[in-house]
């Protein structure tokens, strides 16, 4: 469906919105996003995806505190949508699902 | 201690980023730029920050420009509002967008006529490397200019020049006399036939429908025919393979063109090979009556060419042109319809002034169809001031309320220019009417008149929009809700100046008008030296001049035909040009003007001889002898030439005198008579006897009854020569045609200063309406105290009758100037005196008088107590 499709990116930063819980914001995002992936990413990237999944609903924002750090500007904090939430949910239905249909002789299950 | 990203970095970023995300991005960006200093380095941070700018910023500028949801609603209530002022308004809107239709359609029609007279001859694929020959010489007595050069020009070119590709020859033979083709019984006088060299498709593009562009012809005796020709000679039938008779000759066709195209300046309905001519057997560098076209390999090389035309000229006539100066120059095939200065072109040609005069009166009009709508929206302002108020309490920018009413501008704009459309698709004809161009409606909707238009369209939006728009949008609110706001006296000066600006651009055209047309009359009413009224003109040929006698002695036996004689030219426009020998008063031959006439012309055209004898049968005869060195030729010549002479009449009689190799003696002076146009000034012409070069027959008769005296001539005519038609034309008509150019302007003229001063006098009528309803009150009070209906009458009138006297003073004098510069091109002209000037302005006045006085009227018969009731 257009509109609600989900890049891998987009997927990543969305679980890591819901792995953070309250304290989602920009930088968090980052900083979590490269601790797991150890991949470099520019805070832009990060904006432009949430702005993206804010407005394709995944996403909703909230005003939250204002640090000295930040220049006293208040951070925007994210938190997932049950519609971002069941989102996830398909892709990792799809995914297992595939998974599941691999025949043995690619992969063995004992393995996994 | 917090690390701050550099200065520039930040400001930038709260420049592009919009207001409600500053918080969010400004301070990720911080924190960010804290950490990786913490992390690395300040340089890595600044390099990090400096990435995330760059590619942050197409998204944020771009959600920059996404609009608070609420401007939408915003744009609509502005739409509403609009369309409730012009609903509301609706006689001042309907002036506003007639006004400006009516001037939106005249820019059209001027600018798709100027886009037309700007496309002639480029629809050639090498329009831009073909060029004309043209002549021009130079004596001591006279001097001349022609498009026709000699048979040896081409050949030589292209044989020697490397500078020349390739060219072709043109032969008008109806400069002399149309020709009369003939298919089996039908049969017709043709004017527009041409000869041309079988590189003709070479050189121009026009385009073929039958037969092979490179064959077609080359073959002697062979004919291509336009689309029309071809229609009108074989109807359906395939024309190509016949045989048509042409003066008596069979031709052959060997091809059919689509019809000329409008735009070409060489129009011809049959082209027939070069080759068919006897002048085409040999290469000479005499009688020049031939048109040469070249293609350049380059188009900078003109110039060079020119000098080896010169050169070959020199060569091969050297020391036998004497004292005469020769000059060529190649003219690009491009400018020849509007920047030829040659007198007689194939097809009568315009002019470019005419296309700046004419643009420049399509732009008048359109700056007094703006300024109406200036003058209106500014004048209704003070209705429209609490709304601005209110917008501005509201909280509306000045810049948007600006905006606002600019959209009202465009609006009215785009409705005017959709009602101009239409306008123009009513009257296209009457346009072709006037202009005589045969344009349809896609002509206007093609590439360049439509990207005229919408140019046209965005400027009239802005620049009558902008002043209402700017003047509107400054009031200050409080002061316009407060009630105590006055119209500004500033702004009703703005107005009287923009009304004064209409008139006087009103007043010029008619004072232009009226010169022109005064011009046209004084060349119609000139005394030309002959009688131009009840002459019949009928070309001839061979066969005819052989029975001229015979038609002669039975035309003048009918009782109403006066007078009878042939001659070479018709005296409306002498061309021909000799070369005049008059020894012991010249060294050198001097250059001449001649025509050959039978004895009897001077008395059928009504010419005054002043000094001498008239020729006479005893004259023919010497003039005709079999033996060509027994011939003795008697002239008479014109008064212009025994001044330029400065030989006394007296002694001139029995003046002997050589005429290109032609021995004689005057015998008779002339008085003098305008034998080419008005813009000319008389030279020396001769008058002679030679049968040989008659071309036309003229035919002086008594008007009574005139339909019974034609058919007689014409039975007369078929029962001596039935092979020749029976077409004529009345000699005046022929003069008046060489003056169409003029006419043409003076119809354009006439045209759009009506629909000026139409327009001017809308935009004054709603101005005028709109001040007696700001003045209601003021005049129930002064009725109430005892004013009269007169008084009242004059005091709403006095300020316009003021006005249009303003402008009167300032476009007078100016058009007077600009007049004059117009008639000084003529060498017989008018003055433009006082009489325009004094109609131009009692006519503005008288104009401008109706049209206030059905206001005031209305003003100053109004009961006081309908105005004063309320309040």
């Amino acid at each position: 469906m257009k509109g609600t499709y989900l890049g891998e990116f987009e997927e990543v930063v969305l679980l890591t919105v819901m792995v953070l819980k309250n304290e989602a914001y920009g930088n968090a995002v980052l900083k979590e996003i490269e601790i797991r992936t150890t991949r470099k990413i520019n805070l832009s990237a990060v904006h432009s995806a949430l702005h993206r999944l804010e407005k394709k609903g995944f996403l909703k924002s909230y005003k939250g505190e204002a640090t000295a750090i930040r220049g006293g500007k208040r951070k925007k904090l994210y938190d997932i949508t049950p519609f971002g939430i069941k989102a996830l949910q398909d892709i990792r239905q799809l995914r297992e699902g595939l998974w599941a249909s691999v025949p043995a002789i690619i992969l063995d299950k004992s393995d996994l | 201690m917090n690390q701050l990203p550099p200065n520039w970095i930040s400001k930038v970023l709260g420049r592009i980023c919009p207001a409600h995300m500053c918080d969010e991005i400004e301070g990720d960006l911080f924190e960010y730029y804290a950490e990786l200093c913490e992390k690395k380095n300040r340089r890595y941070a600044n390099r990090k920050a400096f990435v995330f700018l760059i590619l942050s910023a197409p998204g944020l500028i771009v959600k920059r420009k996404y609009h608070p949801p609420n401007s939408i609603d915003m744009l609509k209530n502005y739409l509403l509002i609009a369309i409730r002022n012009i609903r509301r308004q609706l006689g001042y809107s309907t002036i506003n967008v007639v006004g400006l239709a009516i001037g939106l359609a005249c820019c059209i029609f001027i600018g798709v006529y100027v886009v037309q007279e700007l496309s002639f001859d480029k629809f050639h694929k090498q329009a831009e490397a073909i060029f004309r020959v043209n002549i021009s010489y130079e004596t001591a007595g006279a001097s001349g200019k022609s498009y026709t050069t000699p048979t040896a020009l081409l050949p030589s070119l292209r044989r020697d020049n490397s500078k020349v590709a390739t060219g072709v020859r043109v032969f008008n033979v109806s400069m002399f006399s149309p020709v009369v083709v003939q298919k089996e019984n039908t049969k017709y006088q043709e004017e527009r036939f041409l000869y041309a060299d079988s590189s003709f498709f070479d050189v121009f593009s026009f385009e073929m429908l039958a037969g092979d562009p490179a064959k077609a012809l080359a073959a002697p005796r062979s004919v291509i025919l336009t689309a029309s020709s071809a229609k009108k000679y074989f109807n359906d039938e395939d024309p190509l393979g016949q045989v048509i008779k042409v003066d008596g000759d069979d031709y052959s066709i060997t091809g059919v063109l689509s019809d000329v195209p409008d735009n070409s300046h060489m129009k011809f309905d049959f082209l027939a090979s070069f080759s068919s001519l006897r002048a085409s057997q040999r290469e000479t560098w005499w009688s020049a009556n031939y048109a040469t076209y070249l293609v350049l390999t380059d188009p900078d090389l003109a110039k060079e060419v020119e000098s080896d035309i010169h050169d070959l000229y020199v060569k091969n006539l050297g020391d036998q042109l004497g004292d005469v100066k020769m000059g060529f120059d190649l003219m690009p095939l491009t400018d020849i319809h509007l920047r030829s200065d040659i007198p007689s072109e194939m097809q009568p040609q315009s002019d470019i002034r005419y296309i700046y005069i004419i643009s420049a009166v399509g732009l008048l009009i359109l700056i007094i169809a703006c300024i109406n709508y200036m003058n209106l929206a500014t004048a209704r302002s003070a209705e429209r001031a609490r709304e601005v108020g209110m917008r501005k309490v509201l909280g509306a920018l000045r810049k948007q309320v600006f905006y606002q009413f600019m959209g009202e501008s465009i609006i009215i704009t785009t409705l005017s220019l959709i009602i101009a459309m239409v306008m123009v698709s009513i009257f296209l004809g009457p346009f072709n009417h006037l202009t005589g161009k045969q344009l349809v409606f896609q002509d206007i909707l093609s590439g360049p008149v439509i990207i005229g238009l919408l140019i046209i369209a965005v400027f009239v939006s802005f620049f009558a929009g902008a002043y209402p728009a700017i003047s509107l949008s400054s009031y200050a609110p409080g002061q316009v809700l407060k009630g105590s706001f006055k119209r500004s006296v500033q702004g009703s000066w703005m107005r009287k100046v923009l009304v004064g600006v209409q008139f006087s651009i009103s007043i010029f055209l008619i004072i232009g008008t009226l010169v022109i047309y005064k011009q046209l009359q004084f060349m119609r009413n000139k005394k030309l030296g002959y009688t131009t009224e009840n002459v019949l003109i009928l070309p001839t040929d061979n066969v005819v001049n052989q029975n001229f006698d015979r038609i002669k002695t039975q035309l003048e036996r009918m009782e109403d035909v006066v007078s009878v004689s042939s001659a070479s030219e018709s005296p409306t426009d002498i061309g021909g040009g000799y070369a005049l020998s008059v020894p012991g008063y010249v060294d050198e031959p001097m250059n001449v003007q001649a025509i050959t006439v039978e004895k009897d012309f001077i008395e059928t055209m009504n010419m005054e001889m002043l000094f001498g004898r008239d020729l006479t049968d005893a004259d023919h005869k010497q003039a005709t002898l079999e033996e060509s060195s027994d011939r003795r030729f008697s002239f008479i010549v014109n008064q212009e030439l025994t001044k330029t002479l400065m030989i006394a009449p007296e002694d001139i009689i029995g003046q002997q005198v050589n005429l290109n190799g032609r021995q004689g003696e005057i015998v008779g002076i002339l008085n003098d008579f305008h034998f080419t146009s008005l813009h000319r000034k008389i030279g020396p012409l001769l008058l002679f006897i030679e049968p040989r070069q008659f071309n036309k027959i003229f035919i002086r008769i008594q008007p009574d009854d005139l339909q019974k005296t034609l058919l007689s001539i014409e039975d007369l005519w078929k029962q001596i020569v039935p092979d020749r038609p029976f077409v004529f034309d009345f000699m005046d008509d022929e003069y008046n045609a060489m003056y169409r150019n003029e006419m043409r302007l003076n119809q354009v003229f006439i045209t759009f200063s009506i629909l000026a001063i139409l327009i001017a006098c809308l935009g004054l009528f709603g101005l005028v309406s709109f001040s007696v309803e700001q003045r209601a009150k003021e005049i129930g009070v002064r009725k109430v105290l005892g004013a009269s209906v007169a008084s009242l009458f004059f005091l709403v009138s006095r300020d316009f009758s003021r006005l249009v006297l303003i402008s009167f003073l300032v476009a007078g004098p100016l058009s007077y100037w600009l007049m004059t510069q117009w008639l000084n091109d003529f060498e017989y002209r008018t003055s433009v005196g006082f009489l325009p000037l004094v109609v131009a302005v009692s006519c503005a006045i008288v104009v401008a008088f109706l049209t206030v006085s059905y206001q005031s009227l209305k003003a100053a018969n109004m009961n006081p107590a309908e105005t004063l009731r309320s309040e």
